[in-house]
This record gives structure tokens, sequence and C-alpha cells, in this order.
């Protein structure tokens, strides 16, 4: 089979197991944003406007589905050619697009999805002998920037180990320079996406600040409600007294809490977070809660660390016994299938194919192979076996997924971690690849020169 | 300034026909069979659907297969008389002519029946070398196109005749009509199985055929918006309604093979108006062949 065949054979997999593309609540909101370009912070607007655009050549997800999925695959390809011999990175490339936890991603239109396209694209442009294509790359890095915040920390070591203006650079005009052009592809995004904000939002303050502050209330010593009171003035409190006996509480879960997807600590966490506040509604409120944020959790950066510790763990499913489901694979919101697909104009039924695929997906979808903690630990075993620059950039990259995660994620979708899962087969990859002396000739020039 | 590959100018007149036509055109018949409560059309079309839909489910895996056929026999019946690379821009060029355009993308018997006739008649063409052929295979799409569409059964044989004396021609003609025929009846019965018990698409579904609205398409899994660049080919596709009408293109198949003397091309254009003329029997529908004969015969020149 030749190489071309492989990598269609790939593509298409990933496309059939998919077709015409899964969508789920997120999916379905930004498609509507899409259609009327009420864009908010919520989701990312620059992923809105490329929908938009997809979406009226052919209605729908299909085009993203297809954008994302051919990102990824030639990405793959080119990561690994430079690694490996033409044939063994087409199979490689095959094997990491259909591996189960790749492929559950990928299958859907999300935004962490086509940021793992256009990261995995344009990293393996960002080492090309062109400067016209390593800027390309630097263009993709900045789309997948835009598509989610934790991208600038995923970012920030490919561009800077491995962007280079000029190769006859020294080191001390050459990192500056890649610097620069980090924050160039970190600040540009976030510009843009805030000025295509119609409906503006509030999510930080309405939900990550508030968990952060129950959260770090439940693990800080014994506080006086006098205290509290006093640092939590003019936030939207529901609990007046024995303010930190409420946050260390837990309650049953409520509709509310329950859209913070699916785990134990997790879920119950937003319950008492919402039973401790209501969401913010005014400018004063959002300030007060602001100022509650920088009162208690940097006044309390143990317990906050400690609050954090327990998502990052549930998150990685360390010691867990049985883990939800890392697959989703619905046409429309599985929760709403016939209200939104009548909202969006646009359902599908599932191929005799993609049953069969389900139905395997289903017995792996709880397996270890979708536990992150896996991953982590390779990676990070991995760090240190690592002696090629590339390499190393992707594996500090997925490593600081995971770290920026550990401040950010608000749920535990295994989805946060599709970086993480696709930088640590890359990089054993390419190790293995090298040990077995199987390293095709480098066509990076920049990369060759140690300077 | 570079030049483009044949594949690829190939791959842009399919894909231009792909996108207009996504995820397939479907019309009042087609949405009926869809619901399992049109008994009118040829069981073979239904299985064919049927298998189609292992992969994909909806019409999105038939339009992809049209297209192809098409494309592919376009492609075949042009190369026989031109260079690649020409054949390959006349091709695209045949796709994306509104008659061709507007019918290949519907989803239903005649159309698939026009798209193998094209693919059968690429097979068949007669090349200067011929190489190793295998005629089975053009053949084969014969048989499906008229177990698909009865009037593909009358068009069979100008086709048979691009490449077979006429002894054989008829032998093999009246294979392929007693192959579409006994096809039929051998689904049948176990067709009203798929009806009653299998699908055509995934669930059985029990609604009312006279209702089909947006919500029907969409339990049925059929996307009801349309993009706004398959609005604007509509447009524009709708801006000379005189291009669909088969007078014309009767007109203009004489015309071709007056003007041209083409003998070669003649079986093409017999068979194209074969196919319209059993359709006036048949009753209206897509007469993609009479379309698609017409315009490569005329741009194949004289041969």
């Amino acid at each position: 089979m030749k190489q071309r065949a492989i990598l269609v054979a790939a593509w298409l997999g990933v496309v059939l197991y998919a077709f015409p593309g899964y969508m789920s609540f997120d999916s379905i909101t930004q498609l509507v944003q899409a259609r009327t370009g009420n864009f908010g912070l919520g989701h990312p607007p620059l992923m809105g406007v490329l929908w938009a655009i997809c979406d009226a050549i052919i209605t729908g997800p299909f085009l993203m589905l297809v954008i994302q999925v051919t990102c990824f695959v030639a990405g793959v390809y080119l990561l690994l050619r430079l690694a490996m011999s033409e044939r063994a990175a087409a199979w490689c490339t095959l094997a990491f697009s259909w591996f189960p936890p790749v492929m559950a991603v990928m299958a859907v239109i999300w935004k962490d999805s086509q940021m793992t396209g256009f990261l995995v694209l344009g990293i393996a442009l960002l080492v090309s002998d062109r400067r016209g294509v390593r800027l390309g790359g630097l263009a993709l890095l900045s789309l997948a920037t835009a598509m989610r915040y934790n991208a600038l920390a995923v970012t920030f070591a490919p561009v800077v180990l491995l962007f280079v203006w000029n190769p006859a650079h020294r080191w001390y005009k050459r990192y500056p320079v890649a610097i620069a052009a980090w924050l160039v592809i970190t600040i540009v995004p976030a510009i843009v996406n805030d000025a295509l904000v119609r409906e503006r939002t509030y999510l930080w303050h309405e939900s990550l600040a508030l968990g952060d502050i129950t959260g770090t209330l439940r693990y800080a010593p014994d506080l006086p409600d006098a205290e509290l009171q006093a640092a939590l003035a003019g936030t939207p409190l529901r609990v007046t007294t024995d303010i930190q006996q409420a946050a260390r509480a837990s309650f049953p879960p409520d509709a509310h809490a329950s859209s913070f997807g699916t785990g134990t600590y997790v879920p119950a966490l937003w319950a008492t977070t919402f039973h401790l506040f209501d969401p913010p509604i005014t400018a004063e409120q959002r300030t007060a809660v602001t100022r509650a944020w920088r009162t208690i959790v940097l006044g309390h950066p143990g317990a906050y660390l400690a609050y954090r510790g327990h998502v990052l763990r549930e998150r990685l499913h360390f010691f867990d016994g049985k883990i939800p489901s890392g697959v989703y694979a619905s046409f429309t919101d599985s929760q709403d299938r016939a209200g939104s697909a009548a909202r969006i104009g646009h359902n599908a039924l599932s191929s005799h194919l993609q049953r069969w695929l389900h139905q395997a997906m289903a017995v792996l979808a709880s397996s270890w192979l979708f536990r992150p903690w896996l991953y982590l630990v390779l990676s990070l075993l991995a760090l240190p076996l690592v002696r090629d620059r590339r390499v190393l950039a992707l594996a500090l990259s997925g490593i600081a997924n995971e770290v920026a995660l550990y401040f950010l994620a608000p749920t535990i979708d295994f989805r946060y971690s599709i970086w993480l899962v696709v930088t640590t087969l890359l990089v054993m990859a390419s190790l293995v690849a090298g040990r077995s002396g199987r390293t095709s000739t480098p066509r990076t020039a920049p990369l060759a020169d140690p300077r | 300034m570079r030049r483009l590959s044949p594949r690829v100018v190939l791959a842009a007149g399919w894909l231009v026909a792909f996108v207009y036509g996504y995820p397939g055109r479907l019309p009042r018949a087609s949405v009926e069979l869809f619901q399992r409560a049109h008994a009118s059309h040829p069981p073979v079309f239904s299985f064919v659907w049927h298998l189609l839909e292992y992969v994909v489910a909806g019409p999105a895996g038939m339009l992809v297969a049209q297209v192809t056929l098409a494309v592919a026999g376009a492609y075949a019946i042009l190369k026989a008389a031109l260079p690649d690379e020409r054949a390959a821009w006349l091709t695209s060029l045949v796709m994306v002519c509104p008659p061709v355009l507007a019918t290949v993308t519907i989803i239903s018997p005649a159309a698939l029946a026009g798209a193998l006739m094209l693919f059968a008649a690429g097979g068949l063409m007669p090349v200067p070398q011929p190489a190793a052929t295998r005629p089975w295979i053009p053949i084969g799409a014969l048989a499906l196109a008229a177990a698909v569409h009865p009037a593909a059964i009358v068009a069979a044989l100008p086709l048979v005749l691009l490449r077979e004396p006429p002894a054989r021609a008829v032998i093999a003609w009246l294979a392929i009509g007693v192959v579409a025929v006994g096809a039929n009846a051998a689904l049948t019965h176990h067709l009203m199985h798929v009806h009653v018990h299998a699908s055509v698409l995934g669930a059985p579904l029990t609604i009312d055929p006279a209702t089909a609205s947006d919500d029907v398409l969409l339990k049925l899994g059929v996307p009801t918006e349309r993009s706004h660049l398959q609005d604007a080919i509509t447009f524009v596709l709708d801006l000379v309604p005189v291009l669909y009408a088969p007078w014309l293109w009767l007109a203009a198949a004489l015309g071709v093979v007056w003007l041209r003397r083409d003998r070669s091309a003649l079986p093409l254009i017999i068979a194209g108006i074969a196919f319209a003329g059993a359709l006036a029997v048949t009753g209206p529908d897509v007469a993609l062949p009479l379309y698609a004969f017409v315009l490569v015969t005329l741009l194949r020149g004289r041969s």
C-alpha cells in the first residue's frame, strides 16, 4: 500500500466513523452563534466565524469535521515523517488516527478537536525549512490559540523551541524573536475574539471564580463568619451564617450543577457552589466576586492548590475504579435530540458501520485507554530520554496543557486531555523510531543547526 | 503557471457536484421511499441504497456513488477520443453543465440508472488500442442500471453495440434484461422484509408520507437547511429553464449526429434518446443520460 493510500484510509476511517460529525450541546450553541453572528465569550467567536464560512458552503458540521480531521492526519504524518521512514510514518498516522481515545474526540465538533487539528499541523509546519511555511504554521497555532484558552500554554514550548525566523540567527536573537512570535500568536486571537463578541458574558465570574472560592474555603483553616462576610461583601452570597461549613457541606446535585459533567467530586463541588452563591448579575457583584477571589484564593494558596489537586485527580482518574465514558457519539445534543435538531435544521442517523463502531467504542470508553494519568506518566517518564528538540517541544507542550488545566479545568471531560494523549503518542513513536534507527533524513535545516 | 493534473481537475468537477448536491437532493418519491411507504420503485434501487447504508446512513452515500460513476464514465468516454488533460477539463465542464448538475445530484432510480449508464458507456467505448478489457464490468453496470430503472433496459442495447458485434450484443442485451427483471423479482420478497423489519435508514419509522415536512426529514436524518452556496448555484441553474427542455436536447442530439457524422458516438445518442423516450412510458423523470451523452458527444468532436 502506498503512503497516500494509507493516509487516505486514516482520514476516511475517522470521517466514516463520525460522518457527518457528532455535535454536543456546546457544538449546537456554536452553530447557532455561527448562523446568527451573535457571539459570546463562552465559545470562541473565531471558531464561529470559521463555522459560518463552512456552513455557507455545506450546512451543518461536515466541513468542520473535514477540516479538523484533515489537519490532524496531515500534521501527525508530517511530524512522524521527521522521525521515521515515510511508510512507517503513514502507518503510525493511521494507527494514531484510529486510536480510540483520539478518534472519540476528533469525531466531535468541539473547540478541543479544532485546537488539536490546528496545533498538530501548525507545529509540523513550524519545522519546515521554508519561512513562508513556518509563518503558515504560526498562523495555524494562532488559530489554535483562538479555539481554547489553555492553548497559550500549549504553544509556548513549540514556538520558543522550534520557530526560527532566520537560520543564521544565533541563540540570543533566535529566542527573543521566537518569544515575540509567541506573544503575537497569543495576543492577536484574543483581541480578534474579543472584537467579535456581540453578547458579553462573564463565565469566569459566574462559574470558575465561584467554584475556586468554594473549593478553597473547603480546605482553608477555620475562618470566622465575620471575616468571610467582609471578604465576600457584595457577592451574591446565599448563606450568611456558617459560611465555611456551607462550603464544606454536600448537597444533592441539582439541574444546574449536573450540567457540569460527570464524576463525583467535581459535580458535588458545583452543587455546593450554587447553594452558596447565586450567579452574579450586576457589574458591582462581579467586581465583588473578583475581590473575594483575590482575598480568599490568593490568601490561602495551600487550600486552593489542595482543592485543584482533587479536581486534577478526578480529571486524570488517578486511583479511580470505574470511570465515566470518554466517548460522545450523538449527531445532535444527546440531552435534547429532537429540539436541537429542529433548532439547527440538521440531523443524521447512524450507518450500520457506525453502529458497530459505537459498540466497540462503548466497550473501550471506560477502559484504561481513557485514563489521562497514564499518558501524563508516560510523558513524564519519556522526558529524560528525549534528545531531539522537536520531540522535547511536543512533550513539554502536552505536559503544559495539563498544567494549565490544573488551574482552569471546570469539569473532568476527557476531551480536555486530548492534546496530552496526542503528544504522548507522538513522543513515544519518535523515541521508539530513534532507538531503532529508523529516522529519516531531516528536512528541517533550522533544527539541524545546534545553535 | 503550473498545470493541473487530470486527477485534480476531475476532483474539482466531482467536488462541485458533491457540494451542490450534498447530502443528496431528495424528490418527494425518494422521501417516501425513505419512509418505506412507497412500493413503486424497483426493489434493486432500495437494495443498493440499503447496502450503501452499511457505510453511510442517509442519501449522502448514494450521492457519492452517482457523482463518482458519472465523472468516471464521462471521463472515460472523452478520454477515448481526447488527451487525458483535455478530457478531464471537459468532464468537469460536463458535470457543471446545468442539466447534468441538476439531475446527477437527485437521489432517484432514474438518476442512478443514468450515472450507471454513463459509467458503462465509458467502459464500452472503442479505444484505439484496446487494453486488457473487462467487458463484464460495464455490462454488469448496465444490468444494474436496467434493474434500477426499466428505461435503462431499452437504452442498454445501443451501448452494448459500442463494443460487441450485433449478434453478441443482442445476446448480452437479453441477458441484461433477464438479470434486471430476475434481480427485482428475486429481491421483491426479500425487500418486503427489508421494508417492514429492517431499514433503508435505521430504525423503522411510521410516518404518514402525506405529511413529509421538515420534522419528517429531520427524523429521517436528513438536514433541512441548504447552504448559501447551494442556494446561489440553484439560482444560477434556474436562470434558463429552457435548458432542461427535452425537445431541445433531442434536437441537439440529432444535430450533433448530422453535423459531425460521428458514427462512433451514434450509439450514445441513441441510448440517450431511448432512455428519454422510455421515460415517456414509465413517467416523467430525470433524463440524465440524454443530457450527458449529447454533451460528451458534442465535446468529443470529430473522432
